[in-house]
């Protein structure tokens, strides 16, 4: 084995961060249609968006609080130390809401959860 | 005898230096909103120590700093995800270390940072139950190739001056 | 040498950047959707093709300037402005509004009235600080005035002492037709817009299928009672679930108010779905025909036209008018499908 190169690991890991930076861009995105909740790997509520007429708040375990809106769900409160879930934002597509410590997932996804357009009433 | 204490006391030396940069570091705000991206400073010193020491007085570092930080800055489930990205970490950096010489030694850290990363990321996929995480695993990739060459950079500055090459 | 090697390096770099936005380029969506909170709801808008972001701006500049224009709980909105004064010279826009809405009012005589404002005031629909005005508190504000004691001259409009105008009743539904021709006129074909469950579909899906609307089950919040399929219409829903309160004395008062009476009304209905072409027609009749009941609504619905009608009462029937044959699907096994004709 010849002496490894330094520049063979720098063009390796310039692949590697072109590679990423392409994934991150095919992720699939587009806007949330349905919400799925997960709280311990199971699932606890699957929300959706389509149907939700006036905002409101859910409760996922102890722990955490998620806020309902139409366009979309988002953590309006946590207990988990390092609080980075509530910063996520809206849960979108490819870009779930994720609370390490209580080990709850917002997961959205594009896909509508009853085949309608929109809702009335 | 004397060789032994001077080594025992180095070790818990590095240990200690790793576990102040591990508390400090878990002070400041998080960067991202992505968990998991951090600049992982205390990595510096787990390098350090298996160039300066060895493979078993790194271990030995690297254990104190997660089961002590713990202590300090977390929970039972942050030590989990801390045990399976340092673990990760060690078993990819600890034989990479005796093929790099310390000039390479920034490419040791960025593949450490990557099997870091990939390791809390399997620890989240199991503990979450699902896919979901997946979504992260780019924005960690790019997260540890950053953090891994930054602290590997230090890390080279570090030995080499210590070493005085 | 160095030098070389970095060259190549930087090359692979910028090729691997260059193919990445390529890639980006040709996954360009070609759907569009926006959020916004005006007239106290959030307003989904989702258009397709290539005019969809540019008409998707269009149509929200459109409902922020209605919103600007009608609130009333703006104080600088010229209805606001109306309410405060007692007269009010109002642009074209506002005053096209009100006259839509005043036009409603005489077709349903009355049972639409953009005047019952200061009623559901005294309720506390608005600030949600329920109460329930005792019956002299509700006469004196309907003795102040109805629709027909709105006097407009020119650009000028004038109320009797004591009275205030809400058009929040018929804004949406004329919003959403605003909205809808604003996104027509950026060359959007296909899009649809929802108003805090005011629907308005602008032609037909991108592949040539009918939009599918739910009608949201007035018993379970999270199903749909049927499902309408649509093009170029408007769907609106009255109900008595929508907006309500429970009283110190238990009972539950809804925000349909009798603009008879001032009180909420009182009959077998619990939803009015209201199909039509003309959105703030379909917004306005929505209410009224909730007020009218069921008899009432039906005998209405035969003596004018440009309008389908959907009722939903509280013994489970789903009454249907002829036009709906071909609209109405899905229907909840919990209902039982009437046609009125």
């Amino acid at each position: 084995m010849g002496k490894l190169k330094t520049r063979t690991f720098v063009l390796l890991f310039l692949l590697l961060a072109a590679v990423c930076v392409l994934w991150l861009f095919l992720q699939p995105r587009g806007s949330a249609q349905t919400v799925r909740v997960l709280l311990d790997g199971e699932t606890a509520a699957e929300i959706d968006l389509a149907a939700v007429t006036e905002p409101y708040t859910l409760p996922v375990g102890e722990h955490n609080v998620l806020e309902v809106t139409r366009g979309g769900v988002r953590m309006l409160k946590s207990d988990c130390p390092d609080g980075s879930c509530l910063r996520q934002g809206t849960a979108e597509p490819g870009k779930p809401v994720i609370c390490l410590p209580n080990r709850v997932v917002v997961e959205a996804t594009g896909k509508k959860a009853s085949d309608v357009d929109a809702v009335v009433g | 005898m004397k060789r032994q204490a001077k080594r025992l006391c180095e070790t818990a030396l590095l240990a200690a230096v790793g576990l102040g940069i591990f508390v400090l570091e878990a002070q400041l705000p998080p960067l991202t909103a992505v968990p998991g991206i951090k600049p992982g400073l205390a990595n510096c010193v787990t390098l350090a120590a298996l160039y300066l020491l060895g493979c078993r007085e790194a271990a030995g570092v690297l254990a104190v700093r997660i089961l002590l930080g713990a202590v300090y800055t977390g929970s039972p489930v942050s030590l989990l995800y801390s045990a399976a990205g340092g673990l990760a970490c060690y078993l990819v950096m600890a034989p990479l270390s005796r093929v790099f010489p310390s000039r390479q030694l920034w490419i040791v850290s960025v593949f450490g940072a990557l099997a870091h990363n990939a390791g809390q990321l399997a620890a989240a996929a199991v503990l979450l139950g699902g896919g979901a995480v997946l979504a992260y695993a780019p924005a960690l990739i790019l997260g540890a190739l950053a953090a891994g060459t930054f602290t590997g950079l230090a890390s080279q500055a570090a030995v080499r001056r210590i070493r005085k090459e | 040498m160095r030098w070389t090697s970095m060259k190549w390096m930087r090359k692979t770099a910028l090729a691997a950047l260059l193919s990445a936005l390529l890639i980006l380029a040709g996954c360009a969506p070609r759907e569009a959707s926006r959020t916004l909170f005006a007239m106290d709801t959030a307003v989904t808008m989702t258009a397709y093709g290539d005019a969809a972001e540019a008409g998707l701006a269009a149509a929200g500049d459109v409902l922020t300037d209605l919103e600007a224009r009608l609130s009333v709980t703006r104080a600088d909105s010229e209805i606001a402005r109306l309410n405060e004064r007692g007269a009010e010279t109002l642009s074209d826009t506002a005053l096209a509004v009100l006259s839509r809405a005043l036009s409603a009012a005489e077709a349903t005589g009355g049972a639409f009235d953009p005047t019952v404002y200061p009623m559901v005031r005294a309720w506390g629909f608005f600030t949600k600080e329920y109460r329930v005005p005792d019956a002299g508190e509700l006469d004196s504000l309907r003795a102040a005035g109805t629709f027909r004691d709105v006097r407009a001259e020119g650009g000028t409009v004038t109320l009797a002492p004591g009275m205030a105008v809400d058009l929040g009743g018929i804004a949406k539904g004329y919003a959403a037709d605003a909205m809808a021709d604003a996104l027509g006129r950026a060359g959007v074909t296909s899009a649809i817009l929802s108003l805090g469950g005011n629907v308005r579909a602008l032609g037909e899906k991108p592949d040539g299928s009918a939009w599918r609307v739910g009608i949201r089950d007035p018993n379970k919040p999270d199903a749909n009672a049927a499902v309408a399929r649509i093009r170029d219409c408007s769907v609106v829903t009255s109900g008595s679930y929508q907006r309500f309160f429970t009283g110190e004395d238990g009972t539950v008062y809804h925000h349909i108010l009798d603009p008879e009476t001032g009180y909420p009304v009182q009959n077998e209905l619990l939803s009015v779905t209201v199909f039509s072409s003309d959105g703030a027609l379909a917004d306005a009749y929505a209410t009224a025909l909730f007020v009218m009941g069921k008899d009432g609504a039906l005998a209405f619905w035969r003596e004018q036209s440009g309008f389908e009608v959907l009722l939903m009462t509280k013994n489970g029937e789903m009454i249907a008018t002829e036009g709906l044959r071909d609209v109405l699907g899905d229907v909840s096994p919990d209902y039982t499908l009437v046609w009125a004709s």
